[in-house]
């Protein structure tokens, strides 16, 4: 479903990332993980199109076709999600009518009709169910005032919308309480199937006991320097990273 | 002949005029058209336009179909094409003993002496010569006079259109609007031009508000590219009284707007809001006063505009706090977002205070749209183009949302959405 080959990336003249590698397909769910700092929310605005970083090196092919050379809009449309790890407010666009938009530009580059009103609405509660979002919150201005926690419940709810085929969520277990970590990561579970894939970037092993990863991978420096099962998440939780830098630093002596 | 020399000739051969007109012809031919010398045209002139031949519009005789798009609107309707009244599109709704709701023309015969204690009397003429070049002629326009107490169920729509469809043109209209004590009444005006010729709109309205009178008046220019637009309106406020006026200005080549406001009684209240979109090579000049006469005033004004291609805004707000107006509370803004690196927004703000006890603030933005907030709007697959529009009208929202009229709010809106 995606393939990332050699990915050099960066803003001016500092490099962030330096050759990633990593291939996903269909069913699977990655978990990345690594230091502050590695390139993990890079990666992802370099993924979702963020003109802000130019990419020097590499490519990057989703389902076949070029996702470098395609718009953000366009990546959204051909189905990839990035759950920001830091998500805007936007004053003066309610949540309801940006959703709106959203899934008719979607389904109108599908070649499908926007939906009726009260379609849209009944589809919008069910899916707000899901993650149990408060009905206030949709009427309110794009995450205007929202709480770190209500943002981040936001962008489930936006990825329940608008059912991607990939979907990468950057750091959204930060700033969860217990109870809306275990819905989210529901709502996830849920939206799990053999045609769709995940990758989950976290610091926190306890949100991969409810997301149960194929893959963890270890980012540092803008590279991908260990890949394992759900178990090196495990060890990471126990160890740190330290073993990891030295070894991956004392190698580029 | 350059449209100078027809208004020279013209005067000369008009009916002898009242003392009025006289001195106002003075006035303007000692003063001239204000040249980029004069401190309060410093970013152009309408000189070159007078050089150019344009045909007084009422010697044109065209009724050309008129944009009915703001007829949905249930009002009280005075339409006017090149100054005249056109009658089968105007329509009165509320019959309020003592309402008047004419041309001025119909006022000057059969309601002169009311007439007469307004006009003229608010606008100045000595230092504006285009104002004076207005008051020099016969008035054509509006004239709406609301008696005391009168509470009036649908708006006022004011509908001038400027038809260029064959020559050039050039007209000046009138507006003269009293709304007497304890009076309520909302106002939509909608300058409007057809054809792609040059034109030249020269307007004046005085509006006089008595004691603990409430207005609300909406004012949206639209004209074509070619048509040229001058604006100057003097709104004078009693004791107690509230104006909400808003200004939307999207298209025209050129817009120029003095808006005064004269806060002659205690606790009087006005709100002057304005948005002003610009395109291509357009020109939109809004120079705006507030006279703070007396005390426990308040006015509050903000202006957002959006700046594209090689468009140029200017904004001027001068607020004077007057030597008894103590306990003034005065608040300016004026916000810009430059969509285009050839646009240009000059910004003035000009606070002159003689009073000690009073609260006044003022702040100038210019900007460029949120790089995030397209983005995050972008990463959900929402086309650049419309995520740009769904900010622009997140960001002009608070001033259309001071407008009442769903029909004008919409259409904003729509402008909007199809320019950008
Ligand atoms: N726009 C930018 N301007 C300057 N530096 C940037 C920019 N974006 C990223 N960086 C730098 O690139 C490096 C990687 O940042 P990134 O946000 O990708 O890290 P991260 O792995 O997501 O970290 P965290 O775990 O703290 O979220 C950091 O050193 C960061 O300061
Ligand atoms: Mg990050």
């Amino acid at each position: 479903m995606l393939r990332i080959e050699n990915l050099h990336a960066g803003i001016e003249n500092k490099n962030i990332l330096n050759g990633i590698n990593l291939t996903i397909r269909p069913g699977e769910v990655h978990a990345i993980m690594g230091p502050n700092g590695a390139g993990k929310s890079t990666l992802s605005s370099v993924l979702a199109g963020k003109n802000e970083y130019t990419v020097s090196q590499g490519k990057v092919e989703f389902d076949g076709k070029d996702l470098l050379d395609m718009s953000p809009e366009d990546r959204a449309r051909e189905g990839l999600f990035l759950a920001f790890q830091y998500p805007v407010e936007i004053p003066g666009v309610s949540n309801t009518n940006f959703l709106k938009t959203a899934v008719n530009e979607q389904r109108k580059y599908r070649g499908l009709a926007p939906m009726e009103a009260t379609d849209f609405l009944k589809f919008m509660r069910e899916k707000m169910e899901l993650v149990e979002m408060d009905k206030s919150l949709t009427s309110r201005s794009l995450n205007e005032g929202f709480s770190g926690g209500e943002k981040k419940r936001n962008e489930i709810f936006q990825m329940a919308m608008l059912a991607p085929k990939l979907a990468i969520l950057d750091e959204t277990d930060s700033g969860l309480d217990i109870d809306a970590l275990r819905l989210v990561s529901n709502g996830v579970n849920k939206l799990r199937s053999k045609d769709n894939a995940f990758v989950v970037i976290t610091h926190y092993q306890r949100l991969l006991d409810y997301i149960v990863p194929d893959f963890v991978h270890v980012l540092y420096k803008g590279k991908i320097v260990k890949s394992g099962t759900a178990e090196l998440a495990k060890e990471l939780e126990q160890k740190g990273y330290d073993w990891i830098k030295t070894e991956v630093d004392t190698q580029n002596v | 002949m350059s449209l100078l020399q027809q208004i020279k000739e013209k005067d000369l051969l008009k009916a002898p005029s009242n003392a009025l007109q006289k001195e106002a012809m003075s006035t303007f031919l000692a003063k001239g058209i204000p040249s980029r010398k004069h401190e309060e045209w410093k970013y152009f002139s309408f000189k070159n336009t007078f050089e150019q031949e344009l045909v007084w519009a009422d010697n044109l005789n065209s009724q050309p179909p008129i944009n009915t798009q703001l007829h949905a609107i249930q009002a009280n309707r005075l339409v006017f094409i090149n100054g005249k009244l056109a009658s089968q599109y105007s329509q009165l709704l509320d019959q309020i003993p003592g309402l008047i709701v004419s041309s001025i023309a119909e006022a000057s015969t059969n309601h002169s002496n009311l007439l007469n204690a307004y006009f003229g009397k608010l606008a100045a003429t000595t230092n504006e010569s285009l104002n004076a070049l207005n008051t020099a002629f016969d008035p054509q326009g509006s004239f709406v006079y609301v008696p005391q107490g009168a509470i009036c169920k649908h708006p006022f729509f004011i509908q001038h259109i400027t038809a260029a469809t064959e020559q050039a043109s050039f007209s000046q209209i009138r507006n003269l609007w009293v709304i007497e004590a304890n009076a309520q009444a909302h106002f939509i005006e909608s300058y409007e031009s057809i054809g792609e010729k040059l034109s030249l709109t020269n307007v004046v309205s005085e509006i006089a508000v008595a004691e603990n009178a409430v207005v609300n008046a909406y004012k949206l220019q639209q004209q074509q590219s070619a048509a040229q637009l001058n604006h100057y309106t003097q709104i004078n406020q009693a004791a107690h009284s509230n104006v909400k006026q808003i200004t939307i200005s999207i298209s025209g080549a050129i817009i120029r707007n003095n808006l005064h406001f004269k806060l002659n009684g205690t606790a009087a209240n006005c709100v002057l809001h304005g948005l002003y979109v610009t395109d291509k090579k357009r020109l939109v000049d809004n120079h705006t006063r507030v006279d703070h006469v007396s005390p426990h005033c308040t006015s509050d004004e903000k202006y957002k505009g959006i700046l594209l291609d090689e468009s140029t805004a200017v904004f001027n707000g001068k607020i004077q706090v007057h030597l008894d107006a103590q306990k003034t509370a005065a608040y300016q803004r004026n916000q810009n977002i430059l969509l285009s690196d050839h646009a240009t927004i000059y910004t003035k703000p000009q606070l002159e205070i003689f009073a000690d006890d009073v609260k006044c603030t003022h702040g100038a933005t210019i900007g460029r749209l949120d790089e995030k907030s397209l983005f995050y709007l972008r990463s959900r697959g929402i086309p650049e183009n419309v995520a740009k529009s769904m900010l622009l009208k997140a960001y002009a929202k608070d001033i259309t949302d001071l407008i009442e009229e769903p029909e004008l709010t919409q259409l904003i809106s729509q402008f909007i959405e199809d320019n950008i």
